[in-house]
């Protein structure tokens, strides 16, 4: 594919781009006016039309850029690790010739992955060969502009990139991420625009794609079902977020009976030390807003937090429960917007849950495929994965990429980032086995999914793509496809005493 | 058991119809998954094949079967449709013409009660589409019969009903409405017709929908006991066998259906539904109040599921809109607190929450703590202030300079400070929220501008179905129908008011607008004429 020459002269160039990358965030905070940041500012706020303002408004810009420059040198992007030279570079290409969506391209492009991602591991394991093809993948994708395949694979180049990196020792991926979630010191409204920009790209993701949706409500119509005649119901959560989850389960719960109240409704949730989304003043924040919302529909409720070991490990004893409530586990994992969470913290959750014999599990975690061939296998199997995940949002919002680019940009691409950099940490030995398998090896017994659940994901399902479809696996599992990948599945699961 | 059929059976039904291309694998022929093959006789593949399709749709419980016989390359003949387990209860007689298939199907319906039913219905596809018989090896004809036939009844019904009860009758009611007789308490009105005719007044609508519902349901409540519970003299079964059976049409919402599950390649379907009167006698299954029982207890399940889904979805999405305007609120307060160091203005400390809490809130956001104040509370009036707000023109610095009076003033008292609107949950906030959100960044550009409407269809025709009763939520943040939003905010935003009458009409969509100006307005965005695509 590549020729011996070839590769010694972009060898040369790549080590470029290396030097220049250990200057890159100083690049960018130094010359806010150079193309460089105007090519991160165009796919970093999908709402503005940067467009329209090269060219005669090119003054306006650059005030623009000047007074909200701070943000940009601390975006989260990855590409701020990449070297400014072949951003460049990638721009004058795309600029000359018109984007070419055909498939051929996209074929091409999966090639080249496979290449790269096969030039990474294995017997013919080769950084060099590796390199010279991400430099080639570089200037053929975009994650600004492109089709789908494109975007994608920009993607995940720069996860192959990281990996290239972290395996030589000279970068790491992580020091950027470092840098924005530490930057305490320095003026907090950084990482509020951050927030913000977190918190939009999950509204449109929420319009634009069931997976939040179907994750909620399949668990929240279970969790109502299973304690259907309780006077107190007590949900663990292992992953609140904003608690978005929980305004509908209060609806439900609230307006179940006519008139008369429903059960007192308490939420412990997990929280983690650190910063960021899920720190103990957001969990706080949380618990804030879900009690304003459940008095406003006058919801019995009360709210509990339950710290997490510095480990993320979580200790059974350390919740505090009240005797004849019923008691329902939920765990969230791997959805589009939550954050990755370590194997061992789940399995802590979950097992601390067997112990306290809840009423209810409620599981919904990422289908993946069958994997085969180490880190390639998985490798494809992601890729897969992740296409079909753009291809959904992309029939969901077929003319908004900007709206895209942005739940892209947030969502999707560290989470490319983060799980190859663990597939390949981890290597091949590590058998990846789905939390559900987990649970039923732990000796939980399945919870049939009920004929008003499934029906309820089918009209979920109605409102968005016809390209989902729900299928139900087993007698607990809904499993949301798209295009017949499966993508998430929510399983019900019980540990309650007459199940031993 | 003198109910309609069609409410026992309706909702879509969708007939799907499968060509001899069959692959080995019949689960290759689900392009979509609500089909699925169950087998093939005959696959010898000659001319009379017939397949025999299962349903497994949302709306009709699983297990029904429809046979098909095929007899050229065009046309089908509908054998029979029959549930699973209780043979030809239903069946389907079809013949159709080569080229415009239309397919002429008469469902004879007899229950044990000696009630028989006869619907003709025909179904003409037009010749273009014939080419969705060749290239895929399935193709579905969505027969969404029992989606359309209630509302073809009820319209039906409703006539009839006016015909029976004339809403007005000028020669014997005098102008307000005064009953010519009235009977105690009641709200019974009949007019002095030989015939006994009455007006259902909303006092004795009321008083039926209360004895239904005490009754458990429209479907579990008769005309007697309606009749013992309510109570009202004058009243006969024959008013309240009408009026049950109109209620329990009009209480189907089956408008999203058709929506909903008219895929793309059958939009040229046309389908036609005539009622015959003629009686036909069929079989009479043993089993068919069982069928019936089962079928009805589904599709009952199946409204429920569809309305509590769309109470939730409404409640995640306000409580996300409270997450967004609390984002905001914030983000507003960091604006400002740039803008103060700008100014030189004393400024002490980092900006944690619970300053930017206290700059935010006249900023136009309410902060969180006022929530259980404002729901329900008078929206009206702050709206009024909301729109009394200066226009601002530049994404930028009107933010800065709209805070810089906030920070001239003390915290202002909540409802009357300038511009404090009220946080009124949405549920359908959609890229708008980018705006505010994203606002801070720079005038905006529109670039969304046209695309706008694709978003909202969704939600807005699940607005449109399930619009009907019982809604929870909208008593509790209803406390005052507001309609001031949709006067005041007129004028350039008429694509807004456009697509408000698309979705539900209820008067809360009208804060909601005004709402969602309020921080268009407040970053000044409107000069960019960018919030008349996000209505």
């Amino acid at each position: 594919m590549t020729t011996v020459f070839n590769s010694k002269t972009m060898d040369i160039d790549t080590d470029m781009d290396l030097d220049f990358s250990g200057y890159s965030t100083i690049t960018n905070t130094n010359t806010p006016t150079s193309d460089d940041d105007y090519c991160n500012w165009n796919h970093w706020s999908p709402v503005v039309n940067w467009d329209a303002f090269v060219g005669p408004h090119d003054h306006d810009f650059h005030h623009l850029i000047d007074s909200i420059m701070c943000d940009s040198a601390l975006t989260p992007d990855h590409v701020a690790s990449n070297s400014v030279s072949f951003t460049e570079e990638d721009d004058a290409e795309e600029e000359t010739t018109p984007p070419a969506g055909d498939d051929s391209k996209g074929l091409r492009l999966v090639h080249l992955l496979m290449a790269a991602a096969e030039a990474l591991t294995g017997a013919t394991k080769s950084r060099d060969l590796a390199r010279v093809i991400l430099v080639r993948l570089k200037e053929l994708a975009s994650q600004a502009r492109g089709s789908n395949m494109e975007r994608l694979a920009a993607y995940f180049t720069d996860a192959l990139q990281g990996l290239l990196e972290g395996a030589g020792g000279a970068h790491n991926n992580n020091t950027s991420k470092h840098n924005y979630h530490c930057n305490t010191s320095g003026p907090h409204h950084r990482d509020e625009h951050h927030q913000n920009d977190m918190l939009a790209a999950f509204q449109l993701l929420q319009d634009m794609s069931p997976y939040i949706k179907f994750a909620h409500f399949t668990a929240n119509q279970a969790i109502i079902e299973s304690v259907a005649h309780e006077r107190r119901v007590h949900i663990i959560d292992y992953d609140i977020m904003e608690g978005v989850q929980w305004a509908s389960l209060m609806q439900a719960l609230a307006s179940n009976k006519n008139g008369s109240p429903g059960p007192h409704l308490r939420i412990t949730a997990l929280s983690r030390t650190g910063s960021g989304r899920r720190s103990i003043a957001t969990v706080q924040e949380t618990g804030r807003r879900l009690t304003a919302f459940a008095a406003s529909l006058s919801q019995p409720f009360s709210f509990h937090q339950c710290r997490l070991d510095s480990d993320e490990t979580f200790r059974p004893s350390s919740l505090k429960l009240v005797r004849g409530e019923a008691l329902v586990f939920n765990c969230m994992l791997n959805l589009p917007h939550l954050s990755y969470r370590a194997p061992d913290s789940v399995e802590s959750f979950l097992s601390g849950a067997k112990a306290l014999r809840p009423r209810l599990v409620t599981l919904v975690e990422e289908e993946a495929g069958p994997v085969v061939g180490g880190f390639v296998g998985r490798f494809m199997d992601s890729l897969h994965h992740y296409s079909a995940v753009f291809d959904s949002l992309e029939a969901g919002f077929p003319m908004q990429s900007r709206a895209r680019a942005l739940v892209e940009r947030v969502f999707l691409g560290p989470r490319i980032v983060g799980s190859l950099a663990r597939t390949y940490r981890t290597g091949e030995e590590q058998e990846r086995r789905s939390w559900g398998e987990w649970l039923g090896a732990a000796g939980f017994t399945g919870v049939p999914i009920s004929f008003a659940n499934h029906c309820q994901a089918k009209l979920l399902l109605g409102l968005f793509n016809d390209g989902y479809r729900v299928e139900e696996f087993g007698t607990n599992k809904l499993v949301l496809d798209w295009k017949s990948r499966p993508l998430l599945s929510a399983s019900l699961w019980t540990c309650s005493s007459h199940s031993d | 058991m003198e109910t309609l059929i069609s409410s026992y059976i309706f909702e879509i039904f969708e007939l799907v119809m499968v060509t001899d291309k069959l692959p080995e694998a019949p689960s290759r022929t689900s392009k979509s998954s609500i089909v699925k093959v169950e087998g093939s006789s005959n696959e010898g593949g000659n001319e009379d094949s017939c397949f025999t399709c299962v349903y497994d749709i949302v709306a009709l419980p699983p297990n029904w079967v429809v046979e098909l016989s095929k007899t050229n390359n065009l046309s089908w003949t509908l054998l029979s449709l029959s549930f699973t387990n209780w043979r030809t209860h239903i069946s389907f007689k079809g013949v159709h013409t080569p080229l415009s298939l239309s397919l002429s199907l008469s469902l004879s319906l007899s229950l044990s009660l000696s009630l028989s039913l006869s619907l003709s219905l025909s179904l003409s596809l037009s010749s273009s589409k014939r080419t969705l018989f060749f290239p895929y090896f399935a193709s579905h004809l969505f027969l969404n019969l029992f989606g359309i036939l209630p509302q073809s009844l009820s319209s039906e019904r409703e006539r009839e009903m006016e015909r029976m009860f004339p809403p007005k009758k000028p020669s014997t009611m005098n102008s307000h409405d005064r009953p010519m007789c009235v009977q105690g308490d009641s709200a019974l009105v009949l007019t002095t017709d030989p015939k006994p005719r009455l007006r259902w007044t909303v006092e004795l609508h009321e008083r039926f929908v209360d004895a239904v519902t005490q009754l458990g349901g429209p479907d579990k409540a008769t005309p007697k006991t309606i009749m013992r519970v309510m109570g009202v003299k004058g009243l006969t079964l024959y008013h309240l066998k009408s009026h049950l059976q109109k209620f329990r049409l009009g209480k189907q919402p089956h408008k999203e259906f058709n929506d909903h599950s008219i895929k793309d390649g059958m939009r040229a379907s046309v389908l036609e539904l005539q009622r015959n009167t003629a009686s036909s006698s069929a079989m009479i299954g043993r089993n068919m109040n069982e069928m019936q029982i089962e079928v009805q207890r589904r599709l009952h399940e199946q409204l429920e599921v569809q309305k509590h889904l769309q109470l939730r979805i409404e409640a995640q999405g306000k409580y996300m809109q409270s997450i967004l305007e609390k984002a905001y609120q914030t983000l507003a307060g960091e604006n400002m607190a740039s803008a103060a160091t700008n100014l030189k203005v004393p400024y002490q400390g980092i900006p944690d929450m619970g300053v930017m809490k206290e700059f935010g809130s006249p900023l136009g956001f309410t902060s969180f703590q006022d929530l259980d104040n404002i729901y329900g509370g008078d929206h009206i009036e702050l709206h009024q202030q909301n729109m009394e707000k200066p226009h601002l023109d530049h994404g930028f610095m009107p933010i800065n300079e709209s805070l810089c009076l906030g920070t001239n003033k003390k915290r202002p008292n909540p409802y009357s400070g300038s511009g404090k609107s009220p946080l009124i949950w949405s549920d359908d906030l959609r890229l708008q929220d980018l705006g505010p959100a994203s606002s801070c960044l720079g005038p905006q550009d529109d670039p969304f501008k046209g695309d706008h409407q694709i978003q909202i269809a969704p939600s807005a025709s699940l607005d449109r179905g399930t619009s009907t009763d019982i809604d929870p939520m909208s008593e509790i943040y209803d406390s005052k129908p507001v309609l001031q939003g949709e006067a005041v905010v007129g004028g350039e935003k008429n694509k807004f008011d456009a697509s408000m009458k698309l979705e539900r009409p209820s008067p809360r969509r009208a804060p909601l607008q005004a709402e969602r100006m309020s921080p268009m307005i407040s970053t000044g965005t409107m000069a960019q004429g960018r919030n008349s695509p996000f209505g």
